[in-house]
């Protein structure tokens, strides 16, 4: 009887362990977006906006891009949480900045004011505006 | 039911791994959150700061003394600031380390009874870069300034581009003394509606092009007077969308009084209307313009000014809010990226001249020196816009084909304007200004 006690308790436990690892992983495919956008911008390749953007913000998300096509830039002190989400849709907040170079200066283009909206779309998640 | 010690063992390292587990896992992301709010704290502290020591190379300070006074100025400087200077009560000559040859070369009228403070600024660099800047001048008590710009080795033997037919010199005053000295935009007024007027203008013909036009449409009347009459625009306001090219210090920034380091032949007097007329708006800093600058750039919210601008505004409507102007000179393509579709310009550009026009602003595009591109296509879309809304087009490519390497520093990467077009371009700049004021009926 003892034992059937532990063992149901080792499930609890496992269930828990679960659902936490779960959340992780929806917070990760959350963020993926916002992150892989921001990659894009540094790394110049525009071509890969369609698999980041949602479809209505896919032309805002190429401007965003074609913005810095002029200047060499880099992500500094980057990283994302999720402030806000449900099923099919999420809120998320980025710490740090591209620094974007020309020449001999660097110009910082800070992003925390941010809040990037994030949809489910076609089952995978996109970045929708902010 | 007995059970075994060693199970017993089993069951509770299990369950210690599994508490393990569970606390790790969940406490991971609030240490990177304490991290990440660390390093925000210190993020506010270093925000952007490039702006504005980029687009000056002389250092400014609160104008301190009389004698240069602004306070009739129609548009002041947006933060009252002026070149420092040492005060002079007396009309003493002020002299800073001339480092460059400098010379008054022209006088222009002013009052007999006026007293000329001759000034000399000294670059802090060599006036091979977008950042350093020489002038020399001579600011009167009040009125007129008479300069003269250092050439910058230009070559002697080229076609002098001042010399035009005689033109009799006007009398210095802004001849409207109606207009209003500042505009304030009217809040919810009604958008202007652009119209297109060659919907299948293809630009073909912008080599031919005058520099200054020939004529101003009565659709870009139309679009000034709107923006003036109904929206409240500064009608003796211009502004600049662009990137280093269009700083103050490189693009018609000479011509504001308090910087004046312009020459005029006698020929050329005329455009003393232009320079009285729109006095303030030459050296003022625009908010659509930053190294790097394209016509993307200058309609997201990221190149925006964050200390300046609203949240969620583009670096052009920035612009228009805070400086209201009437005109605006769009100096944009050099940043390009040598393979990208040239259609991708032609979209931005588009959308830029159309909320412009729908503001209220007059835009003049200017086509450019160089040619990154490879075959021109981004001056031949530029010119194409213009036609398709009928706006007035500076077409300086035209003139820069006149210049040594096509107006280009060779020693960069021929994209850069050499420095010695940059006064070349503002003195053809100012004469779109006077073309337009004049056919508005402004002097």
């Amino acid at each position: 009887m003892k034992l059937s006690k532990i063992f149901f308790f080792f499930m609890l436990i496992l269930l828990l362990v679960t659902g936490c690892k779960s959340g992780d992983n929806a917070s990760d495919a959350q963020i993926k977006p916002v992150e892989s956008f921001y990659n894009t911008i540094v790394s110049q390749q525009r071509d890969q906006i369609g698999t980041i953007a949602c479809a209505s913000w896919e032309k805002d998300a190429y401007r965003e891009v074609d913005a810095f096509m002029g200047v060499k830039s880099e992500m500094k002190d980057f990283s994302c949480t999720v402030q806000n989400s449900t099923a099919d849709a999420a809120e998320v907040v980025c710490k740090g900045k591209i620094a974007a170079s020309y020449g001999n200066e660097i110009t910082d283009f800070p992003i925390e004011n941010r809040i990037h909206k994030v949809v489910k779309e076609n089952g995978e998640w996109r970045l929708c505006g902010f | 039911m007995k059970h075994s010690p060693l199970l017993k063992f089993v069951c509770l390292l299990i369950l210690a791994m599994a508490f393990s587990i569970v606390f790790t896992g969940c406490n991971k992301s609030n240490a990177t959150e304490k991290n990440t709010e660390q390093q925000a704290l210190a993020l506010v502290a270093t925000a952007r700061t490039t702006r504005e020591s980029s687009a000056q190379s002389v250092s400014f300070q609160p104008l301190s003394f009389s004698g240069l006074s602004n306070e009739n100025d129609p548009t002041p400087y947006p933060d009252g600031y002026l070149p420092t200077l040492p005060p002079q009560p007396t009309a003493q000559p002020v002299v800073i380390q001339p480092t460059v040859p400098l010379q008054i070369a022209h006088v222009n009228p002013v009052e007999p009874t006026q007293e000329l403070i001759p000034i000399v600024i000294v670059p802090t660099q060599q006036p091979d870069s977008p950042e350093s800047y020489s002038v020399s001048a001579s600011i009167p008590v009040s009125g007129q300034v008479a300069t003269s710009i250092p050439k910058f080795g230009f070559p002697e033997a080229e076609p002098n581009p001042f010399v035009e037919s005689p033109v009799e010199a006007p009398a210095a005053q802004p001849a409207d003394p109606a207009a209003p000295a500042t505009a304030t935009a009217v809040e919810n007024a009604p958008l202007y509606t652009p119209v297109v007027v060659n919907p299948k203008a293809d630009g073909a013909n912008w080599r031919t092009l005058p520099v200054v036009p020939e004529h101003i449409s009565k659709t870009a009347m139309d679009i000034y007077r709107y923006g003036v009459e109904k929206m409240g625009r500064n009608g003796r306001f211009f502004s600049k969308i662009g990137d280093c090219h269009s700083f103050e210090n490189v693009f018609l920034g000479e011509y504001d009084y308090q910087v004046g380091s312009y020459t005029l032949s006698d020929s050329d007097l005329y455009l003393e209307h232009a320079i009285n007329y729109f006095q303030g708006a030459f050296n003022s800093m625009s908010y659509a313009v930053s190294n790097g600058m394209s016509a993307a750039s200058a309609l997201t919210t990221i190149w925006s000014d964050p200390y300046a601008c609203n949240y969620g505004e583009s670096a052009l409507l920035c612009e228009v809010r805070i400086h209201n102007p009437s005109l605006i000179f769009i100096n944009l393509g050099t940043n390009w990226v040598v393979g990208t579709d040239t259609a991708v310009y032609e979209d931005y550009l588009d959308e830029i001249v159309f909320k412009l026009i729908q503001n209220g602003v007059l835009p003049i595009l200017t086509t450019k020196a160089d040619n990154i591109e490879g075959n021109n296509m981004l001056n031949q879309i530029t010119v194409a816009i213009a036609q398709k809304y009928d706006l007035p087009v500076f077409n300086f490519w035209a003139e820069a084909q006149k210049l040594p390497n096509g107006g280009l520093d060779a020693t960069r990467d021929n994209i850069h304007l050499a420095a010695e077009s940059w006064p070349i371009r503002s003195y053809w700049a100012l004469k779109v200004l006077y073309k337009i004021g004049h056919d508005l009926n402004l002097f």
